[in-house]
């Protein structure tokens, strides 16, 4: 018993090595019409036809948790500047799903941040919301969320997501996820164990000691 | 809850010492490996989860630097990679850390009547090694098929090649530890005089 108990000492020493604490707000995105939680995360180019200067070019980024996905558009330079009322589509390996973004109307050649509400095309139930922002001489910015339930009642088990903005441009913005199928794994890594196990007895047992 | 979770081990502590002293050394491995996999996953999972997953976006991400295919934002855990019209993130989630199969081979390591404390110590080192670089390995295969075929290629590269070179070195890793090592061990131990019992 001490000999266990002195394990369990140990391990609980570990533990306490490997106690992390500051990881758990890693890349969390808020969505407060301030933009700044993006300017570290990849960007799509989205964009039609053959590729553009750089300044025709909209970014999009989508960033994902295991409730929600969290979408950045950055509008291009030149050309389109504007972020219009938009269709999108979200296809995830859990199901797909269409949606409208609707922009909260801001007065003509006015300037600030206003919210977005994201809708399902097919009830127009709202399902998500956000901000953009346009200013003058800019192009537009915006973000905006949408929970994994609007897809699917089991958001923990969506994987794979595609989202695609038909009126910015042909690209899917893709995030996807790959997994060791570690159950699999660990079943094979057993069945060696247990048999290797069952061979180690056998060959202990008197009946078989020489 | 917490309380129940206390219990819960006080009284895994209590079978295993009881089986280890009725010599049901079968039933402990089977019990103690499965109870410590259940412990790690509700106590240490949550801990080295987002540092595991950091290192392994890292790791691969060095690869992905090195050959110039993608790039690596591990602070958020997400390989960023391009491809002519389409650019794929894949991120690196809970199972695709290795988190399970790192603690699965270390609670049946710990468990296994082989080895003594030092060997397994070692061995569980080089174990969680093997498996974190073929973990890696695994994500840098996988980006590199996306990366020169595109997302197309994606089920493909994830599912089938990516899974199948993970589990054969999983499965040499076993072999090696598991199976060798006793089989060799058992053929030297014909020479021993001595108790060569370790699980004692």
């Amino acid at each position: 018993m001490k000999k266990i108990i002195q394990k369990v000492l140990i391990g609980l020493l570990l533990i306490q090595a490997v106690s992390f604490s500051g990881y758990a707000d890693y890349g969390s995105i808020d969505i407060d019409g301030y933009y700044d939680d993006w300017e570290d995360k990849p960007h799509t180019e989205v964009y039609y036809g053959k590729k553009p200067y750089v300044s025709e070019i909209h970014l999009v980024s989508v960033f994902r948790d295991e409730t929600t996905v969290y979408v950045h558009i950055k509008m291009s330079e030149n050309g389109y500047t504007e972020l219009p009322n938009s269709y999108f589509t979200m296809d995830t390996d859990m199901g797909s799903e269409a949606f409208t973004l609707m922009l909260d109307s801001m007065k003509k050649k006015e300037s600030g941040t206003a919210g977005i509400e994201v809708h399902l095309t097919d009830n127009w139930d709202v399902v998500g919301s956000g901000y953009y922002t346009r200013e003058e001489g800019e192009s537009d910015e915006a973000e905006f969320e949408i929970p994994l339930y609007s897809i699917t009642d089991e958001p923990d088990g969506v994987v794979d997501i595609a989202i695609m903005f038909p009126d910015l441009g042909s690209q899917d913005i893709v995030c996807v996820g790959a997994g060791t199928g570690p159950y699999i794994a660990v079943a094979i890594g057993a069945v060696i164990v247990l048999l290797s196990l069952a061979y180690y007895y056998k060959k202990k047992h008197p009946a078989y000691a020489k | 809850m917490l309380t129940l979770k206390i219990i819960a081990f006080i009284v895994w502590i209590y079978v295993i010492w009881v089986l280890s002293r009725t010599g049901l050394h079968f039933f402990k491995f089977c019990i103690g490996s499965v109870g410590l996999f259940f412990f790690l996953m509700l106590w240490i999972q949550p801990l080295i989860m987002q540092p595991l997953k950091m290192a392994v976006s890292a790791a691969a991400g060095v690869l992905g630097d090195f050959f110039e295919m993608y790039d690596s934002y591990y602070q958020y855990s997400i390989l960023f990679i391009p491809k002519d019209t389409t650019a794929v993130s894949l991120t690196i989630d809970y199972e695709c850390s290795g988190v399970i199969e790192i603690m699965a081979f270390s609670c049946m390591l710990w468990f296994f009547p082989l080895y003594n404390t030092i060997e397994k110590l070692i061995i569980n080192c080089i174990g969680l090694a093997v498996i974190f670089l073929a973990n890696v390995l695994r994500i840098f295969l996988i980006c590199t098929l996306i990366y020169f075929y595109g997302n197309e290629i994606f089920y493909f590269a994830h599912t089938i090649f990516g899974r199948i070179f993970f589990y054969s070195i999983s499965i040499a890793l076993y072999f090696y530890v598991f199976t060798r090592s006793h089989i060799i061990r058992q053929k030297v131990g014909s020479f021993n005089y001595g108790n060569g019992d370790t699980d004692k």
